[in-house]
């Protein structure tokens, strides 16, 4: 499913303040199945992720992601590719702020002019789903932290992607509402989706439906 | 289409409306006379508006002025901008200006 | 292709999401079309008053010129004229300009040969109240109103005493007004009989101040001016022609002043906004970050840009032409008008007339709304092709 081949990131390469972030990292994860990437912050994580979601590119190598090469597509193509693959979950969730639940979770399916029946029914699964039904037009900066989280989440199953990737999903949040995480998680991965969790939350070390988990330290796995 | 949006076009609409409306109304109000000024300008056979005949500036420009009115350029100083804000030289002119008029 | 309506309601919600910033440049935008505009109604409004009247002018005019000044031309000149081809009549004119010193203003006078029959329906649509009979008879004169007012200003309500070349007085009567519908043509006007005029301005009754001609066929009239200098070389021949280039002069003169004005007032105009606009706020780059990771393409993103650009400027527009209508023409553009009327103390006070100048309309359009649109769309452009993940960070 995704494949990564010798892959290098160096940021801001050739100056002064060149920081070689991931060193030749070759990986492979399968489909359906769930890895969590363990590493201390700086450590590569979050590049290696928005690397895999062709948020950006890698200095070297290659990454093949469900048979298509991310890491060479088009800037337009990798828009449609993360549109229709990807569902991410980002570590401070990344909602504006001033929409309200609802629209802040049709955001990735607008481009592509949606059905409007269609799409209000499955938002309404999915607000069903996290028990936020409630909270559909309040605004998201009146949103407690975790229920600005399961708007994120809600919001990265919209286009219902294969992959999910999650940043850091509980930096923000405390014990109990990780633990819901997490069974979100093992939800999520019963419905046949690849899972990839970047995190150093010790919660996700010991979990039975985990897959692989991945260490990272200083760009190296 | 949401809420925001109707308002939106409604008030586009509505600026629309208030357009035509002015334009109507000025169609059917205002009157450019042009026939009695054409009349008037037949007998009187003068050129040019009413609009500036304080002391030293004059109407019918091109019948009295023998040059500058048929070769305008920048520096003549009967015009708008440069009078407006200065006042050129006292000994030049033998009429007294409006500004000096008014001390 | 079908369109996107959440696209531009997304658009939309972000106007009023950021309802502050919105509404300034809104009021900015508002008032520079309005300015402008409305600069342009009242310079459209006078230069067509200008114009409707152009034919109605002398078709030729002959003056003379003495050591490069006008001087009077003398009357025998007239059958000389006339006996030239193509010229209908030959009308020997006189008028000049009576300096009233108390109120410091140029009125033009004007005589004319006698209140002919052919001019009496001329003369009924345009003054009340006419006696001809008595202008005839006694020393008396039509006036404008604007003269009119300032008589009355200085205690002369039915009559004026104009101070002769020879420092007698004369007196006047002031028989009737013209009606306020010519009030832009007849403000500073005295209409009296010819032989008046010669008195007041003490002339020699064998010389006149111009010669009108009229000519049977228009094209004629450069080959008759050419003819007219060759016969008399101290001569100065103006054609309706010319009348038109010199209006012209002062409004390419007018109008290129205000274009110089409205450069600069819109280059201010668009520093402001390029300077707001390509200083992306960090909410709103990090907006862009997020819609782009969430995966939107570049193109997604400056459509919705072009749709709030394009919402702003068009209210803009439609708010600061709608006002400018107002202003102008129902209101009578208090204040931007005596920029117009800067040196008159004859201020006449007549009504702009309605002309609607969709040229300028256009021009402003087409001035303002793309260069505004592009300096929206050029800096969020600019973030928006950056990785996704350098504008999250």
């Amino acid at each position: 499913m995704i494949e990564c081949k010798n892959i290098t990131k160096i940021f801001n390469q050739n100056r002064h303040n060149e920081q070689i972030a991931l060193k030749n990292i070759n990986l492979k994860i399968k489909k359906n199945e769930l890895t969590v990437l363990r590493g201390a912050s700086g450590s590569g994580k979050s590049t290696l992720l928005s690397l895999i979601a062709a948020l950006s590119r890698p200095t070297k190598g290659e990454i093949i992601v469900d048979g298509k090469r991310v890491s060479k597509m088009l800037e337009n193509s990798t828009a449609m590719f993360r549109r229709e693959n990807i569902g991410f979950i980002f570590q401070k969730y990344n909602l504006i702020s001033t929409l309200n639940s609802y629209e802040n979770i049709i955001l990735p399916t607008i481009p592509s002019n949606p059905n409007e029946k269609e799409l209000t029914r499955h938002v309404d699964t999915l607000l069903e789903m996290f028990s936020i039904t409630n909270k559909k037009e309040s605004l998201v900066k009146n949103l407690s932290g975790g229920e600005q989280q399961r708007v994120a989440i809600a919001r990265s199953l919209i286009n219902n992607p294969k992959i999910i990737i999650a940043d850091e999903p509980t930096a923000n949040l405390d014990k109990k509402l990780s633990l819901e995480f997490i069974k979100t998680m093992q939800k999520l991965k019963q419905q046949n989706r690849t899972i990839i969790i970047a995190t150093h939350d010790p919660l996700f070390f010991n979990l039975n439906f985990c897959d692989n988990i991945i260490e990272m330290k200083d760009g190296h796995i | 289409m949401s809420k925001l949006s109707y308002y939106l076009l409604s008030f586009i609409f509505l600026l629309f409306s208030i357009l035509t409306i002015e334009l109507l109304y000025m169609y059917s109000t205002f009157s450019l006379h042009v026939k009695e000024k054409n009349n008037f300008i037949a007998i009187v056979g003068l050129p040019d508006l009413a609009i500036s005949n304080g002391a030293n500036f004059i109407r019918h420009r091109s019948y009295s002025d023998t040059f500058s009115i048929f070769s305008n350029g920048p520096e003549l100083l009967e015009y708008f901008p440069s009078t407006f804000t200065y006042s050129y030289s006292n000994n030049y002119k033998n009429t007294p200006s409006r500004i000096e008029f008014e001390n | 292709m079908k369109i996107n309506h959440y696209l531009i309601g997304f658009a939309i919600s972000s106007l009023f999401r950021r309802d502050a910033k919105s509404f300034f440049i809104i009021f900015i935008f508002t008032s520079l079309i309005f300015l402008l505009s409305s600069i342009l109604f009242i310079s459209n409004s006078i230069k067509e008053e200008l114009f409707i009247t152009l034919d109605s002018l002398p078709q030729i005019t002959v003056q003379k010129l003495q050591a490069g000044r006008h001087a009077n031309i003398e009357i025998s000149r007239v059958d000389k004229l006339l006996k030239l081809n193509g010229v209908q009549s030959a009308i020997p004119r006189v008028w000049g300009y009576y300096y009233f010193e108390n109120a410091g203003v140029n009125f033009s006078i004007v005589g004319i040969d006698s209140f002919d029959k052919q001019y009496k329906k001329n003369f009924e649509e345009l003054v009340e109240n006419i006696d001809f009979d008595e202008l005839e008879k006694n020393d008396s004169m039509i006036v404008g109103e604007g003269v009119k007012e300032i008589l009355s200003q200085n205690y002369y309500k039915d009559f004026f005493n104009f101070v002769k070349a020879d420092g007698e007085l004369k007196k006047i009567k002031i028989s009737s007004v013209f009606k306020s519908s010519t009030v832009l043509e007849s403000n500073d006007i005295i209409l009296m009989p010819k032989n008046l005029v010669l008195d007041i301005f003490g002339m020699s009754k064998l010389k006149v101040t111009d010669i009108v001609l009229e000519v049977a066929n228009p094209q004629e009239i450069p080959t008759i001016s050419q003819k007219i200098k060759n016969l008399f070389p101290d001569t100065r021949v103006i054609t309706n022609s010319d009348l038109r280039v010199s209006y012209q002069n002062i409004f390419d003169y007018k109008s290129g002043m205000f274009l110089a004005l409205f450069v600069v007032s819109a280059f201010t105009f668009f520093m402001i906004i390029y300077d707001k606009a390509s200083g992306l706020s960090s909410e709103e780059k990090r907006e862009i970050g997020v819609l782009k990771a969430l995966g939107w393409k570049i193109d997604d993103i400056i459509k919705i840009k072009f749709y709030e650009a394009f919402i702003v400027s068009f209210i803009s527009f439609l708010l600061g032409i709608i006002v400018a209508l107002f202003f102008v023409y129902i209101l009578q553009a208090p204040l931007l008008r005596d920029i117009f009327m800067g040196y008159s103390r004859l201020k006449p006070a007549f009504e702009l007339p309605f002309i609607l100048d969709l040229q300028t309309i256009f021009l402003l359009f087409f001035l303002t709304i793309p260069i505004y649109i592009a300096a929206i769309i050029i800096p969020s452009w600019r973030v928006a092709i950056m990785n996704a993940d350098e504008v999250m960070r």
